[in-house]
């Protein structure tokens, strides 16, 4: 908890790569939500069909967070399949509220942008998460206030990011090799 | 008598048992090209490259050299220039590794030098490197249109536009060094909520009795003289930090200077009175107030303190913070000089002649300053 009452996503991220000749890459944490459950304990979804966009209001210090919705399917290939996004804090003793409609998330497994990238379901949603992991050694803190979801009747786009038709067998579901970018 | 002991010492033992521990001995000294160079800079790096090139007209062992190379890009401080990743490709044999029937197409031909191209591109990608045009021909004149490095390169090409400028707040590519820059950008950075607010640079030596000579960014807005001017004169002003606040990997410290919230307005107008009805708002003849709206929106007033300005000192000390209050009563905040101002310091960054035990320290801004 913050000295301001709200919750605080905070630590260390340290990017020193453990020599056990594994490991490539180091530096990155995250926070989850806990799965919804139906009674006796069957797995659940929320189904936000109504709303459109993620309001989160958080205090920052000048970090890149990304915002994970996991929307984990029923077959195993899809049980990683995060939609991502990265917030941009400002820093500062300002609170900062970010709205973010659900066309902009990008899918990614693994932290590995997907070709094929299709709109959020929004009735399949798991989890929500943020993590830090922008490659930068040092302290990092984020105070959040809420997380909510709204509708934004003045917002229609579908999808944001095109999907252009490839040759086939070139362009790929799950192995795709760009990772996600904070910058 | 010496030479005699040498000749002993020098015979090496024929045991066989020995002989199997013989291989860690290292007959062959490795020649590390990257370490000897006395100044890391692009050109050395490029040196070595052609060095490599020169040496062998097959280019053997050149997935690995590749390899050593990346690992050495930080240290020679090359790993965000473009010219020197292109190079390392033009290290790669033209036209071997292209497939040449469906076969050698579909299983990766040549995979190890194509994983070797891969990890190339994955290290540009992580640097924040975009390839170009170029680029794309020189691995298409590698590895054919059906490698895997160039779907890469694809991939790279359609997602690094996209995410490259998704930032509100715009940093330039290569950070200024100056930390006198470096606070500036940061204190746009953080009131950039208010877009009247006015960043002033001052130095310390404007006040006579600072102690500390160093530079100091502020950034206040009218709204929050304003407000600063509304703030009851008995209760203090509390400084709070040192705050963190990141631009990109630098870090900047920053401290806020914190007042009162504003008591509710209480409103106790009757109103069925109809004896006294005022003009509303809105009609004209009534052009606008200078005085705050009663109801506290303004986006300085936060549930735990308004806050009144912003800085950030070259040496994050107590000294400059006092300097700071003292210059900003001297532009435009002629209340600070009656207002007293508690520092909330938690650790102090270059006190080390006041031996000062617990971290609030009370200075009213009547006391003149002892040395």
């Amino acid at each position: 908890m913050s000295p301001a009452g709200r919750a605080s996503f905070h630590g260390y991220l340290d990017t020193r790569i453990p020599k056990d000749g594994r490991i490539k890459k180091s530096g990155y944490c995250s926070m989850r939500s806990k799965r919804i459950r139906k009674s006796f304990k069957r797995d659940a979804t929320y189904d936000w069909n109504i709303y459109n966009t993620l309001v989160i209001k958080v205090r920052g210090d000048g970090r890149s967070y990304l915002l994970n919705i996991s929307c984990e399917g029923y077959y195993d290939i899809t049980w990683n399949d995060i939609y991502h996004y990265v917030l941009y804090t400002r820093g500062g003793p300002y609170w900062q509220i970010a709205k973010i409609p659900f066309s902009k998330f990008v899918l990614g497994s693994k932290g590995r942008l997907q070709d094929k990238q299709t709109r959020m379901q929004l009735d399949r949603v798991t989890n929500f998460g943020i993590a830090c992991g922008d490659r930068f050694d040092g302290v990092f803190n984020l105070e959040i206030e809420y997380v909510g979801l709204e509708y934004d009747p003045t917002h229609d786009e579908d999808f944001a990011y095109e999907m252009y038709k490839t040759e086939k067998f070139i362009t790929k579901k799950t192995m795709s090799s760009v990772s996600v970018q904070n910058q | 008598m010496a030479n005699f002991f040498r000749t002993i010492l020098r015979q090496r033992p024929t045991n066989l048992l020995i002989k199997r521990w013989e291989t860690t001995e290292k007959r062959v000294i490795v020649h590390d090209p990257f370490d000897n160079k006395p100044k890391k800079n692009k050109e050395s790096y490029l040196q070595v490259i052609k060095i490599f090139e020169g040496r062998d007209q097959r280019r053997r062992g050149h997935v690995e050299f590749i390899y050593a190379a990346l690992g050495r890009m930080k240290e020679f401080g090359v790993h965000r220039d473009l010219e020197v990743y292109k190079a390392l490709i033009e290290v790669l044999p033209k036209g071997k590794f292209i497939p040449t029937n469906i076969f050698q197409a579909e299983f990766m031909h040549y995979p190890k030098q194509q994983q070797c191209a891969v990890d190339l591109l994955e290290q540009m990608e992580n640097n924040g490197v975009m390839p170009d045009i170029e680029m794309e021909q020189m691995l298409l004149n590698t590895y054919g249109r059906r490698g895997i490095p160039l779907r890469k390169y694809w991939r790279m090409m359609y997602w690094m536009p996209k995410f490259k400028n998704l930032s509100p707040w715009f940093l330039p590519d290569k950070l200024p060094d100056d930390t006198l820059e470096l606070a500036k950008l940061a204190i746009q950075r953080i009131t950039s909520v208010d877009p009247d607010t006015k960043i002033s640079i001052w130095q310390t030596e404007e006040i006579e009795a600072a102690l500390d000579k160093t530079w100091v960014v502020s950034g206040q807005s009218r709204l929050q003289q304003l407000l600063l001017a509304k703030q009851p004169i008995d209760e203090p002003l509390v400084i709070k930090g040192p705050y963190n606040v990141y631009l990109r990997d630098q870090n900047v410290t920053y401290f806020t200077l914190l007042g009162k919230i504003r008591d509710e307005e209480k409103d106790n107008t009757d109103w069925d009175d109809v004896s006294k009805i005022e003009k509303p708002i809105g009609i004209p003849g009534f052009i606008g107030k200078t005085t705050l709206p009663s109801i506290k929106c303004t986006v300085h007033e936060q549930d735990d303190g308004t806050v009144l300005a912003i800085c950030a000192t070259g040496s994050s000390s107590r000294d400059s913070l006092l300097s700071w209050i003292r210059l900003l009563e001297k532009h435009d905040n002629p209340v600070l000089a009656n207002v007293p101002v508690i520092f909330t310091l938690i650790a102090p960054a270059t006190d080390i002649s006041l031996l000062e035990k617990h971290p609030t320290v009370q200075d009213d801004d009547n006391i003149d300053r002892a040395g």
